[in-house]
């Protein structure tokens, strides 16, 4: 057997997973200053919508994309207006109850509709490949591809062009920002979108190899925070390898570590950079 | 008004309130009039069990109309059974509440509720009032308070484990494994993985299987491709979940799909239709505790017949477990009413530590009469063991209901 390079592998690709929820998740904190607590919401909506297209009517996860796409742009558009509603008036308080209301709005609206039993896909759409005794699903792939160029592309946009500058720039001091003539209400809300429709794509791709719950999204959340604390607020690049470490430590630790420790590994690596590490924000 | 005189008017209310439900449940249990006899049903027919509660009530139903049907309680001058149905909400909370509304309503028994929690803080209540409650759920703490009126009609969690051992033995000696086969375990960092997990290595310190790795998991774990992947690193002939059901199936799925070597047996405590409505034919080879089926070999008659009956009223093409268990709930209750020839809750707990249910009194499990021991528990608690077969569930285990020798896992 070839546990080291399967622990490895299987790592990585969870890890991925982590990565695309954290990316979302740490853009609307960073540009925003949204702590969107339906972010995981969105992610399980996704699952869930997987699920019920290829139940229902036999269609694959991948041919939602573009449906999803849009239905996700306009809900991305209500959320930032909500947002923006509350905020307004309460503050940030505000802000974090309509995040919290709608992760249970979400998980109480998936559990009437699907029932509390754990949902799974079994599709291989997109083949496989053999590797150290393990079969790697295309969609384990796309997912960690998806990670990659999200992450990557992110970042070049928010560190080089002038739009990413102006996200930057509004994240780091929004009243300066809306001086030097940056609309900054729109960049709240873009990044809203945007961290909302990566959630819920992420929920489509990783359906076909992951369990949904009604409650998937609170987990998603946790996962999330760890990947913003490890890879810092606003950083999309740091989102990506946070994630990828965690997974991998987390795989590991299940491999190697006495079961009483593992699930304390990657939790014992993020207090130890978080004692050590520099306060980073937007990158 | 003056607060003085609210408080006056509230304790008034009270106390008004208190006489009149001592006043209901001053015996212990009665009749809901001169005609009937009243049964409480208290399960989940809300929140996440509400599905196996919903059965496990329609069960119920059916045994009750059987019995009117058939001219009610002999020994009660043919009173009728007027069931009433209870919500838990699947919550230990609102099932005290639902107790507490069958103790006020009179009556004699209750059987129901599926989560040990729900279970443990109803039968408080029913027990203080000496109303018997008869439950499927599996803690040993349920009887193991010391309750006389107090009984499990399924495997205790201690029951079901040894049940699992000598499920898992059957099949290693059926495939030829060898004297001491291979196992590695995956076990729920839970109360109820630990405790069946702890069952499990009792009967297994004569050391029939050879348990090369023992891999716990925190239950909230939405990813088990690590646990796999080490639990399979040592090549085992035998992979066994103590888990939750849904542990099971997200482990079928990566062994069916992930993980090239594949051991000779997987065995996991999960639910076969979840399994066959989520893995379709990805879930075949899987050896899965089950409730009767029409597939059994020497299947009761009465059980087929129920299933006819229950079928062509609610659908499907099978009784599911949990209606099962409603309808043989009541039929326990109804011989302990013929046997005791009172309403008295004391009395109906009393005769139910006597009763010998055979297929003639309403038992549809292919096994010896149902009967409890002194603590409350079935002495021989109906287990079974299917195996996942080209997308249906093949009975494997106890030999008695066999319809095919188990297979190897592919």
């Amino acid at each position: 057997m070839h546990l080291f390079t399967q622990v490895v592998i299987t790592g990585l690709l969870s890890g991925a997973v982590l990565s695309l929820i954290g990316i979302g998740f740490t853009l609307v904190l960073g540009v925003a200053r949204i702590a969107n607590f339906a972010h995981g919401g969105f992610v399980g909506l996704g699952m869930y919508a997987a699920y019920w297209g290829q139940r229902e009517y036999d269609i694959s996860p991948y041919v939602l994309v573009p449906v999803a796409l849009v239905v996700l742009i306009v809900v991305g558009w209500a959320v930032a207006d909500l947002f923006e509603w509350r905020g307004s008036r309460t503050g940030e308080i505000g802000e974090l109850l309509v995040g919290l209301s709608l992760l249970l709005l979400i998980d109480g609206a998936l559990e009437l509709k699907f029932g509390t039993e754990p949902k799974t896909l079994v599709t291989n759409a997109l083949g496989s490949v053999g590797v150290a005794g393990l079969r790697i699903s295309g969609s384990e792939l796309l997912a960690a591809a998806m990670a990659l160029a999200v992450g990557v592309l992110l970042f070049a946009f928010i560190r080089y062009s002038r739009w990413g500058r102006a996200l930057s720039a509004v994240a780091q001091n929004p009243e300066a920002a809306g001086l030097y003539g940056v609309p900054v209400p729109f960049a709240r809300r873009a990044s809203v979108i945007l961290s909302i429709v990566i959630a819920g794509l992420t929920g489509l791709i990783i359906a076909p190899f992951s369990i949904a719950t009604p409650d998937a999204g609170a987990t998603f959340l946790i996962s999330a925070f760890a990947v913003v604390i490890l890879g810092g607020v606003g950083n999309t690049l740091g989102a990506l390898v946070a994630g990828l470490m965690i997974g991998l430590v987390e795989a590991i630790a299940a491999g190697y570590l006495p079961q009483e420790w593992a699930p304390l590994a990657p939790l014992a690596i993020i207090l130890t950079y978080l004692l050590i590490r520099p306060v980073k924000g937007v990158a | 008004m003056r607060p003085v005189t609210i408080i006056a008017s509230i304790t008034t209310c009270a106390c008004i309130s208190m006489t009149a439900a001592c006043g209901s449940n001053g015996s212990g249990g009665g009749s809901g009039g001169s005609g009937s006899v009243k049964v409480g049903v208290v399960t989940d027919l809300s929140g996440s069990q509400s599905a196996i509660g919903t059965d496990e009530l329609r069960g119920a139903q059916l045994a009750a109309e059987e019995i009117n049907a058939a001219g009610g309680i002999k020994g009660l001058k043919g009173k009728k059974i007027d069931l009433k149905s209870y919500d838990t909400q699947t919550s230990p909370d609102h099932a005290v509440t639902a107790a507490n509304a069958a103790v006020s309503d009179g009556v004699s028994a209750i059987v129901g509720g599926l989560t040990s929690d729900e279970v443990l803080a109803g039968t408080n209540v029913s027990h203080r009032a000496h109303i018997p409650w008869i439950s499927a759920a599996s803690s040993e703490e349920i009887t193991g308070r010391g309750f006389d009126d107090v009984f499990q009609d399924l495997p205790t969690t201690a029951q079901a484990a040894q049940n699992y051992f000598k499920a898992i033995e059957f099949v290693a000696q059926s495939l030829d494994l060898g004297n001491k086969p291979t196992a590695s375990v995956a076990v729920s960092d839970s109360t109820y993985g630990k405790g069946i997990e702890e069952e499990f290595s009792k009967a297994n310190s004569g050391g029939s299987f050879d348990v090369k790795d023992e891999v716990s998991y925190p239950p909230t774990t939405t990813n088990l491709s690590s646990v796999v992947a080490k639990t399979l690193s040592k090549s085992p002939q035998m992979l066994i979940n103590l888990g939750y059901p849904a542990d099971g199936i997200a482990i079928q799925k990566l062994l069916a799909t992930k993980f090239e070597y594949k051991p000779k047996v997987y065995f996991a405590v999960s639910d076969v239709a979840t399994a066959l409505e989520q893995l379709g034919s990805k879930a075949n080879g899987m050896i899965i505790p089950s409730g009767p089926t029409t597939d059994f070999k020497n299947a009761p008659a009465r059980f087929l017949d129920e299933t006819k009956k229950y079928t062509a009223k609610h659908g499907g093409d099978a009784m599911p477990q949990y209606a099962v268990v409603g309808y043989v709930e009541m039929m326990m209750v109804a011989a302990a009413l013929e046997d005791s020839g009172t309403t008295d809750g004391a009395s109906v707990a009393k005769a139910l530590h006597g009763i010998s249910l055979d297929e003639s009194k309403g038992n549809l499990y292919p096994s010896q009469p149902l009967a409890f021991n002194d603590k409350g528990q079935l002495t021989d608690p109906p287990q079974y063991f299917v195996q996942i077969e080209n997308s249906k569930p093949v009975p494997v285990y106890p030999s008695d209901i066999a319809a095919a020798e188990p297979v190897p896992y592919k």
